[in-house]
């Protein structure tokens, strides 16, 4: 149920609840329950709401949301501030999503609208932090841990940043999901 | 068996008038509560179990689980109020109570309908149950007071009770007409 290589949905599955439910809805591991009571608020309790709580709370509307790990790995262009020499970085990551309520309330149904630019922001500014001529060096540079160990936006999370820099002989890698 | 023919014959030629009405008035009685065993095990009896019992059955068990649930409701509060997961038991005791509910609810049109069989209930059957009760109350009243006509000669006892009964019906029919 939880994410296929190629979906960027995170949400999994909607469903419409009866007003007493005739059965508590199953559990999915590495995916968050999201509640949207007759407040229109959202709710994403531990574990998903007991049989109980959701007679009496009367929640009408089910999200399942995926918020296990995934790997990627995206290729970015950067452009080096002293010389105008650009390079081609390889950067991989892991993304899960870390705000189920906040990414249904937001409607994000592709988290690919999300993930490129955080991701562009967050590692451009860093390199821009460092001095470096040409690709070797960023190379040598990058090798120092100076991603952010963690980058957070829109309910979404990137974690164990590293970055390496593409030559000519490399093949860029293509821009999906690598997990399995 | 020409013999016991015979005492038939004699026997049948000794009843007067009296004996005569008081046999019918029992073959009649007998009809009666055969007719009323039919009506109880075929109509009331399906009646009372599928709109009486079942549903009052049902009842209870979905109270107990509504009990059972706020119970469950409430044990989760504290675990919500520190933002952890409740443990699982309290997911089970709710899916329990649920389920209950859900199968009381489900088993009372079952059942219901499942008692309509007894409307087909046979003659031979509704026989089979009063020879049956009528046995066991023998048996009972052997036990309870051994010495009572109904134990030692149960077929004499209907015969007096024929009697008395005739004899109740045909002054109160007097008394009713007399008026």
């Amino acid at each position: 149920m939880l994410l296929r290589g190629d979906d960027t949905n995170p949400v999994l599955h909607i469903e419409e609840l009866r007003r007493f439910p005739r059965r508590r809805p199953a559990s999915v591991p590495g995916a968050a329950h999201v509640y949207l009571n007759s407040n229109d608020r959202f709710y994403c309790p531990p574990g998903g709401f007991t049989a109980g709580e959701l007679w009496l709370l009367g929640p009408r509307r089910l999200y399942v949301v995926d918020v296990s790990p995934h790997d990627l790995v995206r290729s970015l262009d950067v452009v080096s501030p002293a010389s105008g020499v650009s390079a081609s970085l390889a950067v991989s990551f892991v993304w899960r999503v870390y705000d189920p309520p906040f990414i249904v309330a937001s409607n994000l149904v592709d988290v690919m609208v999300v993930i490129p630019e955080m991701l562009r922001a967050a590692v451009t500014e860093e390199i821009a932090t460092l001095s470096w001529q040409t690709p070797p060096q960023l190379a040598a540079l990058l090798t120092r841990k100076v991603l952010p160990a963690r980058i957070a936006l829109d309910g979404i999370e990137l974690t164990g940043l590293s970055a390496e820099v593409l030559t000519l002989d490399d093949e860029p890698p293509a821009p999906r999901d690598s997990d399995g | 068996m020409v013999d016991h023919v015979g005492r038939l014959v004699d026997w049948l030629r000794s009843l007067d008038a009296d004996d005569w009405r008081r046999y019918i008035f029992l073959l009649l009685a007998a009809y009666v509560v055969y007719r009323l065993t039919c009506w109880l095990l075929r109509t009331f009896l399906p009646w009372l179990l599928g709109h009486i019992l079942f549903p009052l059955v049902a009842g209870v068990v979905c109270a107990l689980c509504a009990v059972v649930l706020v119970v469950q409701t409430v044990g989760v509060v504290p675990f919500r109020g520190f933002g952890v997961r409740p443990p699982g038991f309290l997911f089970s005791l709710g899916d329990l109570a649920i389920g209950g509910i859900r199968r009381s609810v489900a088993a009372v049109p079952y059942w219901s309908r499942r008692m309509d069989v007894l409307k087909l209930l046979p003659g031979f059957a509704v026989l089979i149950v009063m020879v049956t009760l009528g046995w066991y109350g023998h048996q009972i009243v052997c036990e309870t007071q051994p010495h009572s006509p109904w134990c030692t000669g149960p077929a004499a006892a209907v015969n007096s009770l024929g009697d008395e009964a005739w004899r109740q019906t045909v002054t109160t029919a007097r008394d009713a007409f007399a008026r």
